[in-house]
């Protein structure tokens, strides 16, 4: 044994191995897809695991990552008046999955943010309570990260994380009272954003993706 | 040598189980994004039209400006207790402090239609260099809605203000 340690050669053939074994592992891969078009004796079926996440806007989903279909639908925006605005989180994966979602609110006029406008003035209503937390630390008056408790399974829907939005009148007299600024017109946004890790693991993963699992306080 | 031998044997198994390590501390995420943003205008303009003075009565006419936002408008006169005002036109009421209010939301490019201001006590027999001053101001507030999407006005919210003057 002493001398096949010693032996260069083993060294050589140990390295040899080591080496195989790495591009192997990165080849593999690759060489999955060829194999089962050029040869039809041999193939193999592999079923991979797909994780997918997305928003809903009442009932329907938001593929193409707009929001206020159904507001815009009812004419001239009503500045004071409740528009519902229900919004959840639906699992398109094929595995189960823990979900957060992050909301930003903010106004814009002609030159980019109006910073003077406050944003809790969107008021879009959060729901509570029915599954969902707010991440208190995390939050700000422009953003709200909620977390859902439960573990999402493959095309479930979330209880809805918002429920109303209402515009606060008072934007009228701080746009126009706002220093120097004059604002003719300006733009009310929000922007969500879901997020899924896998439950395989779940807080292991939740930390490692979100720094934090769903349920801590 | 026997060390350095093993060390480097020991140096190639961790390369190895390296391999897998990367894909243990990896996990599945996901995530989608979707965003919605809505214009309002905030601007208000709106102007006072007054014919020339027929028989002591003010006839006067509020005009919002075409690029305004709809809005609610009130007027009320100031012409000392010597010449006391009446006032009429259909669409006009009489609110709160002398205020008379347009009942009608006006529109963008919109005109209420003419609020009467009559001046009384005007002396028979006034003699040359006798004056008095009549001065209608009136105030603009954007239209706002409660949760159910019924309209009001906020007097506290007002944003454009004007006067028509007038005597003798």
């Amino acid at each position: 044994m002493k001398k096949i340690l010693r032996s260069p050669i083993t060294l050589v053939v140990l390295f040899v191995v080591a080496a195989g074994m790495i591009l192997a592992g990165t080849i593999g891969g690759v060489l999955a897809a060829p194999l089962i078009l050029v040869d039809k004796n041999y193939f193999a079926s592999m079923e991979t695991s797909d994780i997918g996440v997305g928003l809903r806007e009442g009932t329907a989903s938001c593929e193409d990552g707009v929001l206020f279909k159904d507001i815009l639908k009812e004419g001239d925006f009503k500045i004071g008046k409740t528009y519902e605005e229900l919004l959840s989180v639906e699992n398109t994966g094929d595995i189960r999955s823990y979900v957060r979602v992050t909301v930003y609110k903010y106004w814009t006029d002609e030159n980019g943010k109006a910073v003077d406008l406050d944003p809790s003035l969107i008021d879009l209503h959060f729901v509570t309570g029915s599954g969902w937390t707010v991440d208190e630390e995390a939050s700000t008056s422009e953003r709200t990260v909620l977390y859902y408790a439960s573990v999402l399974a493959p095309g479930e829907v979330t209880s809805p994380f918002a429920d109303t939005l209402t515009i606060n009148g008072k934007v009228v007299k701080l746009a126009n009272e706002a220093g120097d600024l004059d604002y003719d017109q300006v733009t009310f946004h929000v922007q969500a954003v879901a997020d899924a890790v896998q439950d395989h693991n779940g807080d292991a993963a939740m930390t490692s993706a979100w720094g934090r699992t769903n349920h801590a306080g | 040598m026997k060390k350095r031998h093993v060390l480097l044997a020991v140096l190639a198994a961790v390369m190895v189980l390296s391999i897998g390590v990367g894909s243990a501390v990896a996990y599945f995420t996901a995530s989608a994004e979707a965003e919605g943003a809505i214009p309002i205008k905030l601007k208000t303009t709106t102007t006072i039209e007054e014919p020339d003075l027929f028989r002591w009565i003010k006839h006067l006419v509020i005009t919002n400006d075409e690029k305004s936002e709809p809005v609610f408008v009130r007027a009320k006169g100031f012409s000392g207790s010597a010449y006391p005002l009446t006032y009429s036109g259909e669409g006009w009421t009489e609110g709160e402090d002398g205020w008379y209010e347009y009942e009608e939301i006006l529109p963008a490019g919109g005109s209420t239609k003419e609020l009467l201001v009559g001046i009384g006590n005007i002396p028979e027999d006034a003699v040359e260099g006798q004056s008095f001053n009549v001065t209608v101001v009136y105030e603009s507030t954007p239209v706002q809605y409660d949760s159910d999407g019924t309209a009001f006005a906020d007097w506290s919210l007002t944003l454009d203000t004007g006067s028509s003057e007038g005597g003798r």
